[in-house]
């Protein structure tokens, strides 16, 4: 595989995994760390500025903060954690605006990189997230009492529990920081992977390609860049929400009592 | 886990996070009995333990969504 991605071949050369290796800009620093940087900057910008006056009848820029934070309130936090929702919400808040924000990067003109589209820092979210849950869970139940709750399926004869619990330990407590991580992580990278074929392959078609009529026809590939590129738009925003739903509904079954 | 009348504005609706949490259960039960079926086939150099296992590991975790989000 690397000697075919790597071998300069005559003709177009598929977008890859290398082009995600982006070289420092300077030190150890790459423009995801700047991204990441800047992402806290907004948010913290973002939160501060339409909750710096408030007021009963609220200012357009407190109206729009105060949208964002109910949404997450209502939507995500009250309807997957339940009565005690309400010591999550600046959590969750947070974590959805951080995660929106670095993936909106991704088609973001001059920007463009979706920062988590590597798989490092998705992990580092998902483990904090684990932690969270895990922690919240242990608090509520004891550690024992919190084992019980998450991997002794309530109702049913011991011989299903032997076949029963192993499932449910491996899915609760070792699998959902990965899938956590990794979805965000892939959807990330396979949708800007997806831009950079239309693209460079217009671009190829247009400026590099011998034939007149890839040259007629690259216009269809950037066209596909754009509807793509809306497309994306679509996934960011729903990435972001899901990995927010899914720690909200991680700390509502840890909070819910087993009867 | 009982249906929490709080989560999800009542027993009808479930809390909108447990689709994904439903998917996370079949992973899991794919994955370690699929596991110990391709372990038994790698100890013994056979080929019947990891579709069993497979089989067998997506029954059982179908079973386990049934209890965790139907039964309760």
């Amino acid at each position: 595989m690397t000697i075919l991605a790597t071998a300069p071949t005559p003709g177009f050369n598929a977008p890859g995994v290398e082009d995600f290796q982006l070289p420092p800009i300077f030190g150890e620093v790459t423009k995801p760390v700047l991204q990441f940087v800047l992402a806290a900057v907004i948010v913290y910008a973002f939160f501060a500025y339409t909750s710096r006056r408030p007021a009963l009848v609220p200012s357009k820029a407190q109206f729009l903060g105060e949208s964002f934070h109910g949404m997450v309130r209502n939507s995500i936090a009250r309807d997957n954690i339940g009565p005690e929702y309400l010591k999550y919400v600046p959590y969750l808040t947070t974590l959805f605006a951080f995660i929106l924000v670095n993936n909106l990067f991704g088609i973001v003109p001059l920007i463009q990189f979706p920062s988590f589209s590597h798989p490092g820092v998705a992990y580092a979210l998902a483990i904090m997230s684990w932690l969270i849950y895990n922690v919240v869970g242990i608090r509520r139940h004891g550690f024992v009492g919190y084992m019980r709750v998450s991997t002794w399926p309530p109702g049913v004869p011991w011989w299903v529990r032997i076949i029963l619990t192993p499932i449910e330990f491996l899915s609760n407590i070792l699998l959902r920081p990965v899938t956590l991580s990794l979805r965000l992580f892939g959807n990330m990278f396979a949708g800007h992977l997806l831009l950079l074929v239309f693209v460079l392959g217009g671009e190829y078609m247009l400026l590099h390609s011998e034939s007149i009529l890839l040259g007629v026809l690259s216009p269809f590939a950037f066209g596909m860049g754009i509807v793509f590129t809306f497309f994306e738009a679509f996934i960011q925003v729903v990435q972001a929400y899901v990995f927010t739903i899914l720690t909200a509904s991680y700390i509502g079954t840890v909070l819910a009592d087993d009867h | 886990m009982e249906p929490d009348q709080s989560r999800g504005g009542g027993a009808k609706t479930p809390p909108p996070g447990d689709a994904w949490t439903a998917l996370s259960y079949l992973l899991s039960g794919f994955l370690l009995f699929g596991g110990i079926g391709w372990g038994l086939d790698a100890l013994l150099g056979t080929g019947v333990f990891l579709p069993v296992g497979l089989l067998f590991g997506g029954a059982a975790s179908l079973y386990l969504i049934y209890i965790r989000y139907v039964k309760s």
